[in-house]
């Protein structure tokens, strides 16, 4: 036993990174170090933009997932291989997963407050898409990254952004070059000190009346008692219609957004992505940020009437 | 003002710019909303609510370094005229 001042520091559960694509990009380059990676066709553009920017070198292969978001797996995930999977929007992914002599890597982005028991070997994400923070990703458990250096200069935008258009253009520099470096000191006194059972019960209350008060569309997901929402997603019934109500809820100042446009790779990968093309065209994710209250969805909702009305005048 | 950092690429050149100008200079961006439009930019630069110069086009075809150039350009000649009022 040693008694003294100066002792080695504790380690934390969470290693933190700037970017939820920094913490995969770390993941996969010094961790797992595979030769092939598994995707969804139906993902977030970072992970994609990740595996092509930082590992060009790694075999890269789509895996189908359907209209209801069932994932169509590989038959097995052999010693090598890293299989990534995402419980979508917060909804648990609870599909059988392949038998894997790989790696199993579990998305947590969207789901990191849904209180969703990993069976992955690795849970990683972004805090972006849940939290109002400039920066923020997460890989589960201690890791030593020797971060490479950025003057995050996106997050600095975000805190000086007065509307959408700063934090779009903060987003474009972070698209357009990121490095594996630290989280900033403001985002993680927010996340440390999040009160996540309140943010859960708000996204959930939001998303329920959303779920059921919104006149047009069907919901595509159909969230668990412990999930905690990311979004409201609506089936829409064309795509001209999505259109419309997403320019009519713009002019009233709802910003609602497409989850997801679907990659350039994906559309180039050979598989057959008809349905994951079906849900961009469809789909209208509604905020349900756990910043707004009933109030905020109701007024959506009468928005939504609105449309609905003149579209039938 | 002077320069809150030595800008070193060329999509710094906006954050260079909203953190360097003179007070009564401003630079706003209008992004498209368009998905995968990352590398698109559109910058208008403002002498109170005058328009000075539009700033637009694609980082991938740009000459290395030369928005950077540009913005020190810009920084230096507002800079001037700041001194001359």
């Amino acid at each position: 036993m040693l008694i003294g001042s100066k002792l080695p520091p504790e380690r934390a559960e969470r290693t933190y990174f700037h970017t939820g694509r920094a913490a995969f990009s770390f993941l996969i380059g010094q961790v797992v170090r595979p030769k092939k990676v598994y995707l969804p066709t139906f993902t977030c553009w970072s992970l994609v933009s990740a595996m092509s920017k930082r590992f060009p070198q790694i075999e890269l292969e789509f895996y189908p997932v359907q209209r209801d978001l069932t994932c169509i797996y590989p038959d097995v995930v052999k010693e090598g291989e890293a299989l990534v999977f995402i419980h979508f929007f917060g909804h648990e992914n609870v599909g059988a997963l392949p038998p894997c002599e790989g790696t199993l890597m579990e998305d947590f982005s969207h789901s990191y407050m849904s209180q969703i028991c990993p069976r992955g070997d690795y849970v990683f994400g972004s805090y972006r898409k849940i939290m109002k923070v400039a920066d923020g990703g997460f890989l589960w458990g201690f890791y030593n990254p020797v971060y490479e250096s950025s003057r995050k200069l996106d997050s600095w935008l975000r805190f000086e952004a007065k509307d959408w258009r700063d934090v779009r253009e903060a987003e474009n520099m972070l698209d357009r070059d990121w490095s594996i470096s630290d989280i900033g000191s403001q985002s993680l006194e927010i996340l440390l000190t999040a009160n996540e059972s309140h943010i859960r019960q708000r996204r959930q209350r939001n998303e329920q009346f959303l779920a059921n008060n919104l006149s047009v569309g069907l919901p595509h997901v159909i969230f668990r008692k412990n999930e905690c929402p990311l979004i409201h997603n609506r089936i829409m019934p064309s795509t001209e219609a999505r259109d419309s109500l997403r320019a009519f809820l713009a002019s009233k100042k709802v910003f609602t957004s497409i989850h997801w446009p679907t990659h350039e790779l994906v559309h180039k990968c050979g598989l057959d992505i008809e349905d994951t093309l079906w849900i961009e065209k469809h789909v209208i994710s509604f905020p349900v940020t756990h910043e707004y209250g009933v109030n905020d969805m109701e007024y959506i909702c009468n928005c939504v009437d609105e449309w609905m009305q003149g579209k039938g005048a | 003002m002077p320069k809150t950092f030595p800008i070193e690429r060329d999509d710094e050149f906006y954050v260079f710019l909203k953190s360097s100008l003179p007070s009564q200079f401003r630079i706003e961006a209008t992004p498209s909303t368009s998905y995968y439009s990352e590398w698109m930019f559109h910058y208008d630069l403002y002498d109170g609510d005058v328009l000075l110069q539009t700033f637009e086009g694609d980082y991938r075809t740009l000459e290395k370094g030369a928005l950077a150039r540009e913005a020190m350009k810009v920084l230096s000649n507002l800079e001037g005229r700041n001194k001359q009022c």
